[in-house]
């Protein structure tokens, strides 16, 4: 009886056991005869997230692709369905085959958040599988990581033992292939992971040493083993060439966002400073229109889906746009498909081109302008002005639109209470201008205010940047709670707690992985997820092990500190980040890519022209 | 408006995809037939649907062996084989279309069912007092409703019943109400055997029938 099997008793008792069966649409199973290589793909949250990410769809794919290797899901299980797992003694199993993950030879972490490295350590745990990668031997499964956390590996390099680092559709193939060699060949453990480093990409923390000095500042990171001193990121470099599969496992049950997405470029010409994505990205690079309509319609026959996504970072600056959207507009229409069409700028919507798109349903409307002034829009290079958005809603509400949501962020670099009290007279002025505007105001009016707490991240111009503390954010929360009086104006705001404690994540070393060790033990997991989160449960690990989190979190770094991703190149040079914090203080923008080359540096990994 | 074709399927869900609620079954037939290219017939309005209607639900967790879904197309089905097969090929592991066929019954003259329960928290030695249990004027079981459970005599309910041994405990059979009036969920039938709730069991539906006893078509 397998894992699966074992289960099955029980799964009538747990909620949604749809999230622990697999025998989805798509699913890819196969022979063991032909299968040297057994890889599960761990996403360390739910099935329901999981399984609307378009990573794993990608590299679920791939990674089957390769000959001799099965690849199988594994998800993080609730709490319920974790309790009756331990009860009844069931180890944690890939979905496909219903056999324990502890007996696979790798299992990989999808990275995406910082709050989700407790569920890593539940889930191996879980599996049976040692913690600590030091723990590790042979017969133990290797274990990956990859995805946006990984440009600063350093908070979870106790735990794993290879950092993917960059995108994954060449890099996951090189790696899984030459374990399947080395494998074959009856090559140790130790042997490939010393082989791996050779892969561009590849990052084993054990490879190298940190040393610390007197002030707990890193004093030096040196390699060994081989292992390169710094690991440049991996990209494609043309999109339309990159792995994109046929098939992906279509849910039985509902998931967050259970449609197709076509990514339509990786990168972003914006450079907004707050943003990690935007620079850990780049450089940009587009899909063809052409490449953008196949993908999406190869995807859509296969799945039976009814809506479609066309992502990216930015996707008003796809240069394809229109002839993408047209070509699919003929598609999707006589069928009854409709298109969204995330991340819009305000600067560049295209009312007509939403109008159409918005025929078959018609979705909300939403911009980020993140700041309440253009003064400081002009500090984080939000290049987006007051008119810009007056103008896009005015458009919006005289052709029929009556929701609007805005997202706004508190706590940015410089930010004083003039700055805060704009984001509500915004909203106000935006209620003003859809009473003289608004085709029909028997339908009223919706508009959300949205406020994230800022979290520095590395690899951003405001990576030195010392985070508002809880207290701060907490009081300009309040402050803000008081301005907004226009009744149609609803306010929500994220709690600091859980943004301070990205904020000490996201800019951590590895000696916070002592913390996140006991956190687990204490009983942290879905930290992201509010009914879980415990914030002074955090506070008291944190204590336990030593730790300062304020000297994470809080600090002003000092622009010539070695800091602890240092040795991970985004390919975007410390220099033109060093410029643009800088630039930031004095409140001067950065144009746009395509207007005037910044000089980051992204370009270099691209053979020294990028699409900008 | 379009002509409206009714249809008729006759399927199974059976193996991991029994622990998909109704509503997803739901949600899942409707992307499967789109998959395979059926011509699903829409309402009109603001937000079009396409007509998809169950039998009867089958709980969560339930295997179906002969369950019955009806749809309607825009176009006259002739090769209802074909059909079948197209929709097959596109399908999850455990929904399988066995026929298809145009209804002349409405489904609320659905009213019994065949269940095969698998006991597992019995043995050979429980079964005489288990038939016992079921043979008596009256057999009350606490049926959960909402958030608290309610008492249920679920003799009336149940038509008919036997009794085996089996590997990994004990088998019943039972012939039980499911129909727009009276509904019995088999869970009760064995809570009701072994004389207390949250009994350890495997539920397998195998026809549904009308009042004549007759298997449904």
């Amino acid at each position: 009886m397998n894992e699966f099997q074992k289960a099955e008793r029980f799964l009538c008792e747990v909620q949604k056991p749809a999230r622990y069966t697999g025998g989805e649409y798509g699913e890819v199973k196969k022979d063991l005869s032909g299968v040297s290589v057994r890889y599960a793909y761990g996403f360390p949250d739910t099935y329901e997230i999981g399984m609307s990410n378009l990573g794993l769809r990608i590299l679920y794919g791939l990674t089957n692709s390769i000959d001799g290797v099965w690849c199988e899901r594994v998800f993080a299980p609730w709490p319920d369905m974790e309790e009756k797992m331990r009860e009844n003694g069931v180890k944690l199993y890939g979905l496909e085959s219903g056999d324990a993950i502890s007996d696979f030879d790798m299992v990989s972490f999808s990275l995406a958040y910082e709050l989700c490295y407790t569920n890593m350590l539940n889930m191996l745990d879980l599996a049976g599988i040692p913690l600590l990668s030091a723990e590790r031997g042979e017969g133990d499964p290797i274990i990956l990581a990859g995805g946006h956390c990984t440009f600063n590996p350093e908070p979870a390099a106790d735990f794993v033992d290879i950092f993917l680092i960059g995108e994954g559709e060449e890099l996951n193939r090189e790696v899984v292939e030459l374990y399947r060699d080395m494998k074959a060949a009856g090559k140790s453990r130790a042997e490939f992971l010393a082989e791996s480093v050779k892969i561009p990409g590849v990052y084993v923390p054990a490879f190298y040493d940190v040393s610390y000095g007197e002030d707990g500042t890193i004093a030096a990171v040196e390699a060994k083993c081989g292992a390169p001193a710094r690991v440049e990121k991996r990209i494609i470099r043309d999109m339309d060439k990159a792995y994109w599969p046929d098939s992906y496992p279509i849910p039985n049950t509902e998931v967050v966002h259970d449609r197709v997405m076509t990514e339509v470029f990786r990168g972003c010409t914006r450079g907004c400073r707050f943003c990690q994505a935007g620079h850990v990205t780049r450089p940009i690079r587009e899909k063809s229109p052409d490449t953008v309509v196949e993908q999406t319609i190869r995807h859509l026959e296969f799945s039976g889906g009814e809506e479609v996504s066309l992502t990216s970072l930015s996707t008003s600056d796809y240069r394809g746009l229109q002839e993408a959207c047209d070509k699919l507009i003929a598609y999707c229409e006589p069928r009854s498909i409709s298109i969204s069409l995330p991340s819009l700028r305000a600067d560049s919507v295209s009312m007509a081109l939403l109008e159409r798109v918005s025929k078959v349903r018609k979705s909300g409307l939403t911009f980020a302008p993140e700041a309440g002034s253009q003064r400081l829009r002009d500090v984080i290079n939000k290049n987006l002005s007051e008119e810009e958005i007056e103008s896009a809603c005015t458009n919006a509400f005289a052709s029929g639109w009556n929701s609007v949501k805005l997202y706004f962020m508190l706590g940015l670099p410089t930010e004083t209470e003039e700055d805060i009290e704009g984001i509500a007279d915004l909203a106000n002025r935006l209620v003003f201008l859809w009473r003289q505007n608004a085709q029909n105001k028997n339908r009223g009016l919706k508009i959300t205010v949205s406020t994230s707490s800022f979290v520095p991240k590395p690899g951003t111009p405001f990576q030195w940047f010392g985070q508002n503390t809880k207290e701060q954010l907490e009081a300009k929360i309040a402050f803000l709670k008081e301005k907004m009086t226009a009744k149609a104006v609803t306010y929500n705001w994220h709690e600091p707690e859980v943004s301070c404690l990205e904020g000490i994540f996201a800019r951590g070393d590895r000696r916070l992985g002592a913390a996140i060790l006991e956190a687990w033990k204490r009983g942290a997991k879905f930290d992201g997820w509010d009914d879980y989160f415990d914030y002074s449960r955090w506070m008291d690990c944190f204590a336990a092990c030593g730790i300062d989190p304020a000297w994470y979190n809080a600090r002003q770094r000092g622009m010539d500190e070695i800091l602890p991703w240092d040795h991970i190149d985004t390919g975007v040079t410390r220099r033109f980040l060093a410029r643009g914090w800088e630039a930031a203080l004095r409140g001067e923008t950065l144009p746009e890519c395509s207007a005037r080359c910044g000089g980051c540096g992204a370009d270099r990994l691209k053979g020294g022209k990028c699409d900008a | 408006m379009p002509e409206k074709f009714k249809l008729r399927l006759e399927f199974e869900k059976t193996g991991r995809i029994r622990f998909i609620s109704h509503l997803d079954l739901l949600r899942v037939m409707q992307r499967l037939f789109k998959r395979a290219g059926v011509p699903l017939w829409h309402s009109e309005g603001f937000n079009p649907h396409p007509y998809i209607a169950f039998g009867q639900p089958l709980s969560l967790g339930h295997e179906g062996c002969f369950e019955i879904v009806d749809t309607a197309l825009t176009e006259e089905c002739t090769d209802f084989d074909g059909l079948c097969d197209r929709i097959n090929a596109v399908a999850p592991e455990g929904l399988v279309m066995h026929r298809a066929w145009v209804p002349e019954r409405p489904l609320k003259e659905i009213i019994y069912a065949d269940y095969e329960t698998l006991v597992y928290d019995a043995t050979t030695e429980d079964i005489p007092i288990m038939q016992e249990r079921l043979s008596a004027g009256s057999c009350v079981v606490e049926k959960k409703s909402g958030k608290k459970f309610v008492e249920l005599d679920i003799i009336p309910l149940i038509r008919s019943f036997s009794m085996e041994a089996a590997e990994e405990g004990v088998l019943i059979r039972s012939r039980v109400a499911c129909g727009p009036a009276k509904v019995l969920n088999p869970q009760y039938v064995a809570d009701g055997a072994l004389g207390r709730r949250g009994v350890s069991a495997r539920h397998r539906r195998m026809h549904l029938l009308d009042a004549e006893e007759n298997i449904f078509c």
